[in-house]
Formats: C-alpha cells, structure tokens, sequence
C-alpha cells in the first residue's frame, strides 16, 4: 500500500510540474505576443476618413480641403476669394508678431520655448507628449511658454492668444501636416478625440460627423457646412460673424452652443483630443492659416 | 324589462336613502373640515414636491455634465424653477423643474448611449 501511495504521489507531482511548465511556456509567448499595431490602425483610420469625401465630392481635389468649405462651395468660394484680396487677418498676423516679439519680464521671449525659434512649427501641432501623458496644442504650448517664463496665461478663445497663434501659423504656410499618433497612450488619446467627434450631444442629437461627414456641403438654415476633412489646417481665423480672430475651440464652443450642447472648456482634455484626432485625420494637407470663414 | 329592474333598483335605493338619519351639524363639520384639509396637504405636497424633484434634476444634470453631454437649456429651467418657487408660484415651478429633470435624465441617457454605441455614428 505504501509503495502504490508513494507511487501516486510521484505521479501527481509530475503531472502539477508539467502543467506549471505548460503555463509558464504559455504565459512566456503571451508576453512575447506583439500587441495591437495602433499605427496601421490609425493609418486604416486616415484612409477610409479621407476616401469618405472622395467619394462624396469626387471633384474635389485633395489639397483643396483646406480651404474648408470654400473647397466644395463654389458661390462661397467666389466671395472667399475676392475678400482674401484683402485679407481680414493680416493686422492680427503683424501684432502677433510684435507679441512674439516682445520679451517676456525675465529677458527670454517664446522664440526660447519653440523648436526652431517657433518659426514654421505649426504643422507638427498637435503632438502627444508621452511624459505628460496628453496632447499638446499650439495654444497650450504658447501658455505653457509664458507660464514657464514667470508670466500669466492667456486666455485661449481670442485676443493676444489668437493672434500670437496667426503669426505662428503664418510662418508655417505650406507646410504639410505631420501629426502621428506614437504609442498607446497616444492612441488613448487619439480614441477618445474620435468617440468624442462621433458622439450626438446636445437637445438636438447631433454629432461632429452628422454635421460635417454626413451632410456636409448641405445646407443647415443658411450655411452650408463644411468637411471635416482639413478643419484645423487654416486656424486660428478671422471671422466675419464674430468680427475678430478666434481659435479652433472657439470654433467648437460655438459648435456645441449650435446643437444646444454646454460648450466644453477651451484647451480642456476634450477638445484637445478632439483637435489631435482631426488632425491625424487632416494628413497630408497644408497649413494655411490664418484664414478666414463666414 | 331590463329597464324595469333598473327602474326598480332606483327606488329601492332611493328608499333606503331616504330612510337615512338626516346628516348632523358635527358630521356636516366634520366633513368641511376634513375636505379643507385634503386641499390644502394637496397644496402644501405640490410646493413640498418641487425641491426634491429640483434635487434630482440637479444630480442628474451633474452627472451628464461630468460626462461632458450637460444641455445649454437644462440650468436655466432649474433656474427659473427655483426663481418661481421664491415668488410662490407653485405649480410654475413644479412644471419647469419637472421639464429639467426630463431634460437632465435625456442628457444623461444621450451620454450613456454615446458611449455604447458612439461607433454606430461612423458614416463608412
């Protein structure tokens, strides 16, 4: 009896150490299982984004999206062209340059902050910082710049932050948009600026895409709205209903204000991720503001 | 004939009725009394109702806000509940705190659908 239990006791130590061994070798290959390749799925992203409007505006040129509505709109883009005959935004492009300019109290100036003097950079914003773990606007860059260098921030809608922006942006015309989307975390951020863009809200249940994929170029009361495809490539701009220079998130605010949904704060998480994800989705165009828009 | 039992079944009760004691002064009192009591709970239950409704509607806008899907139209009801409470109108305020809280509950089911089914809302 003694023999067969010691027997059995072999044998059931045996089987539990090859069952470990088996688990270990399976855990071991599930570490060295490559995970979820974000950058073709962003890329997959970016392809049937842009082939959405090519299949909508077959006429449309690529490069012409940012133009923003102008690009698909021909009575529209008729009195586009004859106001950039004069263009509404070049005062506020010369007095962001002067604030450029200007030093700060400590003696350093944003030329300090920015790669490249801040000279034609706009292309590479937005971009996710992976120490900070979030997404970096121009805008946010500009306050970070001032914080840093002992002065108050800005405030983000309008003003001396709209036009410091415009000058930035008009150093960088014609430069393609280069804003990827690294690692997960990047990614993270990427998702929710997409859910965000995809999502209805406000009383009347619209979403980004309803207004600016899926009637884009139709009309809603009296405008015709815009692709989405190119939004951020001609900001900051002047525009005529609020008869001044306004950034990107003024734009969403006023967006949001439209669809009876409470505006989110300017610079806040939300609309930063929601401006990285048009931007990944707005590859390969140029930067052209600042511009102008109804 | 059936109309001839109905008829029958009027006056038997009718003469039960009748057969009644007439209605004393402290039962007549009673009965004033205790109808003025009913309306006026009734009254003080529709000005007690508004705030626990108005509360509700608060919490619920709060957390839709949290969320990011608050409505520009649902404070203000709130608002203008609370305003015509103060001024004493009643029922105004239970009707527009009732409005916000139909509001805040919308908003807030918007965001939970948002979040289930946002990928529904892609046009490809």
């Amino acid at each position: 009896m003694g023999l067969v239990k010691r027997t059995l006791k072999i044998k059931t130590g045996v089987i539990l150490a090859g069952l470990l061994a088996l688990n270990c070798m399976a855990s071991a290959d599930a570490g060295n299982e490559p995970g979820p390749d974000f950058k073709a799925m962003v890329q997959q992203d970016i392809k049937t984004f842009q082939a959405y409007y090519k299949m909508r505006f077959a006429k449309v040129e690529f490069a012409e999206y940012k133009n923003g509505v102008y690009a698909i709109d021909s009575a529209s883009r008729e009195q586009w062209l004859e106001m950039e005959d004069f263009p509404p935004y070049e005062f506020a492009v010369d007095d962001g340059e002067a604030l450029f300019e200007t030093l700060f109290a400590n003696g350093k100036s944003y030329a300090d902050c920015f790669a490249n003097g801040g000279d034609g950079v706009r292309q590479n914003y937005p971009y996710f910082d992976s120490k900070k773990g979030e997404v970096i606007t121009l805008e946010l860059a500009i306050n970070n710049c001032r914080e840093a260098n002992g002065e108050k921030p800005l405030a983000y809608k309008k003003g001396a932050l709209a036009v410091l922006s415009a000058y930035m942006a008009s150093t960088s015309t014609g430069s393609v948009f280069a804003v990827s989307v690294p690692d997960e975390a990047a990614y993270q951020a990427y998702s929710e600026g997409k859910e965000f863009f995809y999502s209805k809200r406000g009383q009347l249940n619209f979403s980004c895409a309803d207004c600016h994929m899926r009637v884009a170029g139709q009309k809603l009361r009296a405008d015709i709205t815009s692709p989405a495809l190119g939004h951020p490539t001609g900001f900051p701009v002047y525009r005529a209903k609020w008869g001044e220079m306004g950034t990107l998130h003024r734009r969403y605010a006023g967006c949001n204000k439209n669809i009876r949904a409470k505006p989110l704060p300017a610079q806040g998480r939300a609309y930063r991720n929601l401006e990285y994800f048009q931007s990944v989705m707005s590859q390969g165009l140029e930067v052209n503001g600042p511009s102008s828009r109804k | 004939m059936a109309r001839l039992h109905v008829n029958k079944f009027s006056l038997s009760m009718m003469t039960k009725m009748s057969c009644e004691k007439p209605m004393n002064k402290v039962r007549l009192l009673f009965f004033i009394v205790l109808s003025i009591t009913l309306f006026s709970s009734g009254r003080l239950y529709a000005g007690a109702g508004v705030k626990p409704i108005l509360e509700d509607a608060r919490t619920t806008l709060d957390k839709a806000s949290a969320r990011g899907f608050e409505w520009t139209t649902t404070r203000k009801l709130i608002t203008d509940a609370e305003t015509a409470l103060a001024a004493g109108d009643k029922d105004k305020s239970l009707k527009l705190a009732k409005a916000a809280l139909n509001e805040a509950e919308k908003s807030l089911i918007q965001a939970n659908y948002a979040e289930a089914h946002w990928q529904a809302g892609i046009p490809l």
